[in-house]
């Protein structure tokens, strides 16, 4: 009996010596600081005040707004008719993030287990036609990311 | 025949040692916030959603109006691996892969009010293996 639970041990022993532990870290971008998103002003705080608080969005709606809901008749040459005139049919937007992401796996001869957890800060400004915060919001995630994975979930 | 039964085992033993179970988990963004069930439409508009759900991972135009999506996905991963101690040939493997996510999709109109919500949440819902 003995002996067999010294080989059994014999060959667990192994398994858990050549096994081993994984961790990554992803941070993509920066952080986005709360007390400059607290000083904008829904209808007051303008589109280049935005670019001076946080620099570059990573993204833009670049969408063109002229194409949808101009009216048909201006297209039409009536002497005295005044020319189209745009309308903002959608949000325009920026948006700026802030990715990370926790990696952990623990590799052992018979079980491997992995984790992947990403998550973003989002802050999304719409601004309005003349070029004024028509309305934002702000959300913070990365601060539920589990430290380690399994064990801090 | 005992000399046999013992090779047998620990030829068994040995492609046990070489084969391996892998679990992964894959987490992406937060859970969804919030109840979409008090979006009213033709009331509720898009300031509400925004401070009710937060900025959403999509915003999409329609030629009707704007989309917004948020979404919360996962994935489970498991496999199982048998392979030959010697050869290195796997003799068996099975893989599974869940992918589920929880979604809310907002529909406005070029007013800015919501004219259309759907919720769909199988994350849950999601087996441990």
């Amino acid at each position: 009996m003995r002996r067999r639970i010294g080989l059994l041990i014999a060959g667990l022993l192994p398994a858990v010596c050549l096994s081993g532990c994984v961790m990554g870290r992803v941070y993509r971008d920066h952080p986005l600081d709360e007390v400059k998103i607290a000083s904008i002003q829904r209808g007051q705080t303008s589109k280049q005040e935005i670019l001076d608080l946080f620099g570059p969005p990573q993204e833009i709606d670049a969408r063109e707004l002229t194409a949808i809901g101009v009216p048909f008749e201006p297209f039409v040459s009536r002497r005295g008719e005044k020319p189209p005139v745009e309308r903002l049919v959608a949000a325009r937007y920026f948006r700026y993030t802030y990715t990370r992401a926790n990696a952990m796996a623990v590799i052992l001869i018979l079980f491997n287990y992995g984790e992947f957890d990403q998550k973003s800060d989002n802050l999304v400004v719409f601004f309005d036609g003349d070029n004024k915060v028509e309305d934002f919001a702000f959300r913070r995630e990365t601060d539920q990311l589990p430290r380690y994975g399994f064990w801090s979930r | 025949m005992r000399v046999a039964r013992r090779h047998l085992l620990g030829w068994l033993l040995a492609a046990a040692l070489a084969s391996g179970c892998t679990v992964a988990r894959y987490y992406q963004d937060v859970p969804l916030r919030g109840d979409p069930s008090v979006l009213v439409e033709g009331q509720s508009t898009k300031s509400d959603v925004l401070r009710l759900f937060g900025p959403p991972q999509q915003i999409q135009h329609q030629t009707d109006g704007d989309t917004f999506v948020y979404a919360y996905e996962r994935t489970n991963y498991s496999s199982l691996r048998i392979q030959d101690p010697i050869t290195r040939i796997n003799w068996f493997t099975y893989t599974r892969q869940l992918e589920n996510h929880d979604k809310l999709v907002v529909l406005f109109d070029f007013a800015g009010v919501v004219r259309g919500v759907a919720v769909d949440r199988h994350t849950q819902d999601m087996p441990v293996l």
